[in-house]
């Protein structure tokens, strides 16, 4: 082995910086957080040191200095945080988190290339003056405690212990006796239970008394009295006791005796169980259906997504392949040997339904919940809230709905385009908020739900609002529109989203960056979604997008139509209809008509992608009825042909300005047909665009 | 570097939660010669390894998330099955009084991150003699 890191262990250290660059800030959003409400989470802290001191040592074994030093100077500040000597604000919080930044930058630099640097130094700097604002503060001794607690205790706990003295809670000593089997996630139990009592300071495991077994003795600052604590744990095998009393009560004399009842205030100290040791053979207690195992946490893979990808194709492959079985063996039917068919229908269907679950197996696996896409945004608000002066909280709800990895990657820039133009040009100053009588700070929504096969994701702010009549200025001035063309609601907001369009006279530094919303609508269709905006002047603003929960592998009506072929997600399929060419009226020249007292404008493929007509038939028609979001449409169709599992290919970039088309899919005969962009064709139709389709 | 003779291989427990540091601990090791490796991802996994696998070498990172390393060293210093166990302990610049205590609850040795790997093949056959040969 030679001394240099291989490729493959230094795509290793980019993973884990990454997860723990992203652990970091989430820990700096939360802390954050808890610092504005007062109060500051030593726990937090204390990851944060952690996730820095693991960064700083791993990049100096790859050599990389300028993360690690960048990552020792942040250890520096966060030691002092957490050992106390230097006070938390809300500045050395904006300071860590352009620290994380950088480091985020050089991380994914180093992903491009070994030799990628930047310029830490002014980050340093910052760190140094943030460093030399407040003195150490003394440290003193803690009585009371054995020394074979205090002698493992790292330097941070001891600070914890000291803080935990100078707060005057009671510093109590928990024993316990676990099998070794089990004792992780009893263990796991216990600290739980014991952080809801007050603030867990080490754990020291000793021996047991017998080989299969091991006892722990758990140091815990708190408020309560041991049996107030023992009675909270509801367990029979922990022992409790005080090692050092809070507030001017003395501490038992001799390390490890059991508190007498002669202390004021204490009931009946004999039910609480003396040590561990005389308790552990009660403890039989299985343990096994803990719920929070720790052991969960060293079981994760972590797997190139090109991996999951290429799994997926060949799922998709073998669910073409199954479909030409099924096919043929339909077509054995009547041919003779009624029971081998039988069998082989049957085999068929066992295929169908195990493939079914491997599918669903690799689609969940791609899968991840929208959090971390939300903490991302978290930072984002701050910022650029803090940049822009306006005081702003983000209030966000169903973090959890999960979504294509894939999908979730891309949707981050869109989404970051969209929040920052809500604070940028939709929220308004403190002052003009008070005016206008509105609360100072204002809330931007982050909504994720499911809907069957989508995801919407809504960002609505409570800002002022689009102004109508300054979007028919702008648009008039950019020649958008004609003196005279009437907006209507839809309109407007269309026009917001269409190509060159600004409401802002300069160009602003954040959400401009010479990127208008039709790029962000261009990019969410990409991914099959949908981009509707809806304001109301002086309310607020909200944007939804709506999207496919996986690319990939979809089901999909087969369609024929003036004798091509086509497929239509199901997804978006609400309903087909048998009709007569008299059902059809028109009105505008437009073709619509009525479905249940509504009228449903028809879109015709032929028109939209400018093939001849003259293969048209006359005679009954079908209608696909496809809906997106709140918007319905009519795909007028010669056959229906069925439904059918289909992978979506792209079409590659040559044919990617084809609007209306989603990929090409293969059907398993070697046939291959055009995907339609459902949401495509319907932004399309319903606003008349169709002359500029398929040019 | 394949080691001659019948010998059964030294069994070395690396207890360190970073996946990262583990392998490079681990590639460096195995460099070195004929050894079993048993890894810890934490603390309470080194607690669950250690009665059920007769560890002639245990190499501990002292920031761990569930015991830290101290804890574990005193377990193991304490525990007549497993005392005279050598012990080298992991540590980061700058945390001098951690890396005092572990020598003071009875580590052998220490390495200080980041460290060449030079300096833990010295110490393994400082600790586990000519078996590594």
């Amino acid at each position: 082995m030679s001394d240099k890191p291989t490729s493959q262990a230094i795509r290793e250290f980019l993973g884990e910086a990454e997860e723990i660059l992203e652990r970091l800030n989430s820990d700096l959003v939360a802390l954050g957080d808890g610092l504005e409400s007062g109060d500051g989470d030593p726990d937090l802290l204390n990851s944060v040191f952690r996730g820095a001191h693991s960064l700083k040592g791993l990049a100096g074994m790859f050599g990389f200095t300028d993360i690690s030093d960048l990552g020792h100077h942040m250890e520096n500040l966060l030691d002092s945080l957490r050992l106390g000597k230097v006070a938390l604000d809300l500045n050395l919080i904006e300071v860590l988190f352009g620290a994380i930044d950088l480091l985020t930058q050089l991380v994914n630099g180093k992903g491009e290339s070994e030799e990628f640097t930047l310029d830490i130094a002014p980050m340093l700097a910052q760190i140094e003056a943030a460093l030399g604002r407040k003195p150490a503060a003394a440290v003193m001794a803690g009585p009371g405690i054995p020394q074979e607690i205090l002698n493992v205790l790292t330097e941070y706990e001891e600070h914890r212990l000291q803080e935990n003295l100078r707060k005057g809670r009671n510093l109590v000593r928990v024993k316990a006796t676990f099998s070794l089997a089990t004792f992780d996630q009893e263990l796991a139990e216990v600290t739980d239970m014991l952080k809801k009592q007050g603030e867990v300071i080490s754990t020291l495991p000793c021996v047991g008394d017998i080989s299969d077994r091991i006892a722990f003795q758990i140091l815990l600052g708190t408020e309560n009295q041991p049996p107030a604590i023992t009675a909270a744990l509801g367990r029979e095998d922990l022992a409790v006791e005080l090692l050092c009393a809070g507030t001017g009560q003395a501490a038992p004399a001799a390390v490890g005796t059991v508190p007498r009842d002669d202390q004021a205030g204490f009931e009946a100290p004999e039910e609480v169980p003396r040590a561990a040791e005389e308790l552990s053979t009660e403890a039989a207690r299985d343990g096994g259906e803990g719920s929070a195992s720790l052991r969960s946490i060293s079981r994760t893979v972590r797997v190139d997504i090109d991996k999951l990808d290429q799994l997926m194709n060949i799922v998709g492959e073998l669910v073409l392949s199954k479909g030409a079985i099924a096919d043929l063996t339909q077509r054995l039917r009547g041919l003779g040997d009624n029971e081998v068919l039988g069998n082989l229908q049957k085999a068929t269907r066992m295929l169908e339904r195990r493939l079914d679950e491997l599918q669903k197996g690799v689609m969940e696996v791609r899968m991840v919940p929208i959090a971390q896409l939300f903490e991302k945004m978290t930072r984002i608000v701050r910022r650029v809230a803090g940049e822009q002066g306006k005081k702003v909280s983000l209030d966000i709800r169903g973090a959890d709905t999960e979504l294509d990895k894939l999908i979730v990657e891309d949707l981050s820039d869109p989404l970051m385009h969209i929040i920052r133009n809500a604070i940028d040009h939709g929220i308004e100053s403190p002052e003009e908020r008070l005016a206008c009588g509105k609360p100072e700070k204002a809330t931007i929504s982050l909504w994720a739900s499911q809907k069957g096969n989508h995801v919407v994701l809504e960002v609505i702010d409570d800002g002022r609002g689009i102004d109508p009549e300054k979007v028919r200025r702008k648009a008039l001035q950019k020649g958008l529109i004609a003196d005279n063309t009437e907006l209507s609601r839809e309109d407007v907001f269309d026009l917001i989203l269409a190509p060159g369009f600004s409401t802002r006279d300069e160009v602003s530094e954040l959400s401009g960056r010479g990127v208008g919303l039709d790029v962000v609508r261009n990019n969410i269709a990409a991914l099959s979604g949908m981009l509707e905006l809806d304001s109301e002047l002086g309310e607020g603003t909200r944007f939804a997008i709506t999207l496919p929960i996986t690319l990939a592998i979809i089901k999909a009506l087969i369609v024929e139509t003036c004798g091509r072929t086509y497929a239509i997600p199901i997804n978006s399929v609400l309903e087909t209809l048998m009709l007569e060419p008299a059902a059809i009226r028109t009105i505008e020249k437009r073709e619509m008509i009525e479905l249940r007292q509504t009228t449903l404008p028809l879109l015709r493929l032929d028109d939209a992608f400018r093939l001849s007509a003259a293969t048209r038939p006359v005679g009954r028609f079908f209608v696909v009825v496809v809906g997106l979001a709140e918007k319905r449409m009519g795909i007028v169709a010669d056959q229906l042909l069925g439904q059918q599992d289909v992978v979506i290919k792209s079409l590659g970039s040559t044919l990617s300005f084809v609007r209306g088309i989603a990929g090409a899919a293969d059907l398993g005969n070697q046939k291959t047909i055009l995907v339609l962009d459902v949401g495509g064709l319907m932004g399309e139709a319903l606003r008349g665009e169709f002359s500029a389709l398929g040019n | 570097m394949k080691r001659k003779g019948s010998k059964v291989a030294k069994k070395i427990l690396i207890a360190e939660d970073s996946p990262t540091m583990r392998s490079l601990i681990v590639s460096t090791i195995v460099a070195l010669g004929d050894f079993t490796i048993v890894e810890a991802a934490n603390g309470f996994e080194a607690l669950r390894i250690l009665p059920r696998e007769k560890v002639d070498l245990v190499i501990t990172d002292i920031n761990m998330p569930d015991i830290n390393g101290l804890e574990l060293v005193s377990f193991i210093k304490n525990n007549p099955n497993y005392r005279t166990t050598p012990l080298i302990i992991i540590s980061t610049e700058g945390s001098e009084r951690d890396r005092e205590k572990g020598l003071a609850l009875g580590a052998e040795a220490y390495l200080v991150k980041p460290f060449e790997p030079r300096q833990l093949h010295e110490l393994i056959l400082r600790y586990l003699g000519e078996a590594g040969q």
